[in-house]
């Protein structure tokens, strides 16, 4: 990756380590999100899990690294639509530095 | 009988540091780790102050330990508009370490082994869902549908804790009391890290920096590492909503700003993560003590801010080893029950835990202060930029200069109620 450009978070990204799961550990009531006042979930995510497209929040699982501030975002801020859980053992995120 | 003695949810630093005191003194202990090896899932800032694993494992030195380096030069940056200004504290009497810099996907695993070594048990990959109970006391876990019986269950599972969130044992998190974090990690190589930063053999830099995080309420860091660089911006979650910025691209800015690029041009990111942490300490402490339970760690809000002073490792290393004292006491009493395991509030109540974290108690309401993160900076930064600056034509008086740049800036009694607060709160 070169030094000086900006690297966008698809490009970060891609040098954490994943095992993603098949089933989402995360499960967005996007319904909800239509009437939502603030989009916390969009500000406090690192990995830009959560994304608002056409008006319809959008949400990969996959880029996860499990902090967990989307949930108080989302139910103190936002509309309560995030559900959250740890992936299964082994899954999700591998930090090799930390 | 039940399968171990104690089952400990989570190989962080209080889940390893309660298993190792529990295993070095003879009992049966089970750490149950969800990521596939201890400190695959753990992220911190970089700084663990000392004195806490010094007093926990005596038989090895600190400097045998897999700290990357030891932190003997503390800088913090103020960054203006189009400058900053570095304060910078080199001691060079110093006969002991007080703080390590560490990369806990290292660190932990290292931690893990010796916990095995001393008899402990890890099982990996494996997530606790919940709770066993019997008659209204803790008496084991369930991991993925394993059930696993103990006498005691410590959680010591970081922030989240969805388990003490589970059985009510700790109210709903709050925006304006937890703080999230990105962190980048930069290679350069060791030799050059040496050069860049001025240092030598082990020595590590700890720098701070404030006016960096367009407004919102938080800072950035930069770690030397043995060979990497660690950088990051650490913000208040709700702050980063009501400022509409994101805290992944703020990450971005930060990691390409002068201030920061200086120390990291030309290397390389090679891991990009991210953290939760606790903010308000103490004024949002879960019910950490029931019949059969102790909770440790991050999971207790076991963490301080005050200033530039972030710790959260060494109050997860303190209550991770009074949790097991107290429970080699109810071992040997034979009673697990809430009244006997209260011992554990008396030891922290009597450690520099609960001790340091209701001494800073009231520091978030000094650091909720945008004035912190905006104006102050600046103003450093225009005081020393007026201060400096020759063009032939002749300056007012230091005094008056200065008192000229704080009332263009900041209402005089703000700033003299923000340093009144700074001294009653911090």
């Amino acid at each position: 990756m070169s030094e000086k450009k900006y690297l966008n978070v698809s490009e970060r990204l891609a040098l954490t380590s994943y095992n993603p799961d098949k089933e989402s550990h995360i499960f967005v009531d996007t319904e909800k999100c239509l009437s939502c006042p603030t989009y916390a979930c969009l500000y406090v995510c690192p990995a830009k899990v959560y994304e608002l497209r056409d008006g319809k929040i959008h949400y990969n699982y996959e880029a996860c690294m499990e902090l967990g501030g989307c949930i108080i975002a989302c139910h103190q801020m936002g509309n309560k639509a995030i559900k959250w859980r740890y992936p299964k053992g082994g899954y999700g995120v591998i930090f090799r530095y930390g | 009988m039940p399968d171990v003695d104690v089952a400990i949810v989570g190989a962080g630093l209080a889940g390893l540091s309660a298993a190792y005191k529990l295993a070095k003194n003879g009992l049966n202990v089970l750490v149950i780790e969800r990521g596939p090896y201890p400190g695959s899932k753990n992220v911190s800032g970089g700084r663990m102050y000392l004195h806490a694993i010094r007093r926990l494992i005596r038989e090895i030195p600190v400097e045998n330990m897999p700290f990357e380096r030891f932190v003997v030069r503390e800088c913090i940056t103020f960054v203006g508009e189009d400058s900053y200004v570095t304060l910078e504290l080199n001691q060079f009497k110093v006969k002991q370490y007080t703080s390590g810099i560490v990369l806990r996907a290292r660190f932990d695993k290292w931690f893990a082994s010796l916990v095995e070594e001393n008899g402990g048990v890890i099982v990996t990959n494996k997530r606790v869902d919940d709770l066993l109970f019997e008659n209204g006391k803790v008496t084991g876990i369930i991991a993925e549908g394993d059930q696993i019986t103990a006498n005691a269950v410590i959680i010591a599972e970081g922030a989240n804790s969805f388990l003490a969130e589970k059985y009510n044992l700790r109210k709903s998190f709050s925006p304006k009391s937890m703080t999230v974090a990105a962190k980048g990690i930069i290679e350069l190589g060791e030799d050059e890290i040496n050069k860049r930063f001025n240092l030598k053999n082990r020595e590590g830099v700890a720098h701070a920096f404030v006016g960096i995080t367009k407004g919102v309420q938080g800072g950035g860091f930069i770690y030397t590492n043995k060979d990497v660089v660690a950088i990051g911006v650490v913000c208040l979650l709700e702050s980063l909503v009501k400022n509409k910025i994101s805290i992944a691209d703020l990450f971005e800015y930060y990691r390409l700003h002068p201030a920061i690029q200086r120390y990291i041009e030309g290397g390389k990111l090679i891991e990009y993560s991210g953290h939760l942490t606790p903010e308000l300490g103490i004024n949002m402490m879960p019910k950490i003590v029931s019949n059969g339970l102790l909770i440790a760690g991050d999971a207790a809000a076991f963490f301080l801010e005050g200033g530039p002073i972030l710790r959260g490792m060494d109050f997860a290393i303190e209550s991770g080893s009074l949790a097991a004292e107290t429970l080699l006491i109810a071992h040997k009493r034979k009673d697990f029950s809430e009244k006997t395991l209260s011992i554990y509030l008396e030891l922290l109540n009597n450690s520099f835990v609960l001790r340091d974290l209701k001494r800073y108690k009231n520091a978030p309401k000094f650091m909720n202060n945008p004035r912190l993160y905006t104006i102050y900076p600046k103003l450093i930064n225009e005081i020393y930029k007026q201060i400096m600056h020759i063009d032939g034509s002749t300056k007012p008086l230091l005094g008056k200069l200065m008192l000229n740049l704080m009332f263009k800036n900041v209402n005089p009694i703000y700033l003299v109620k923000d340093i009144i607060e700074a001294m009653m709160y911090l």
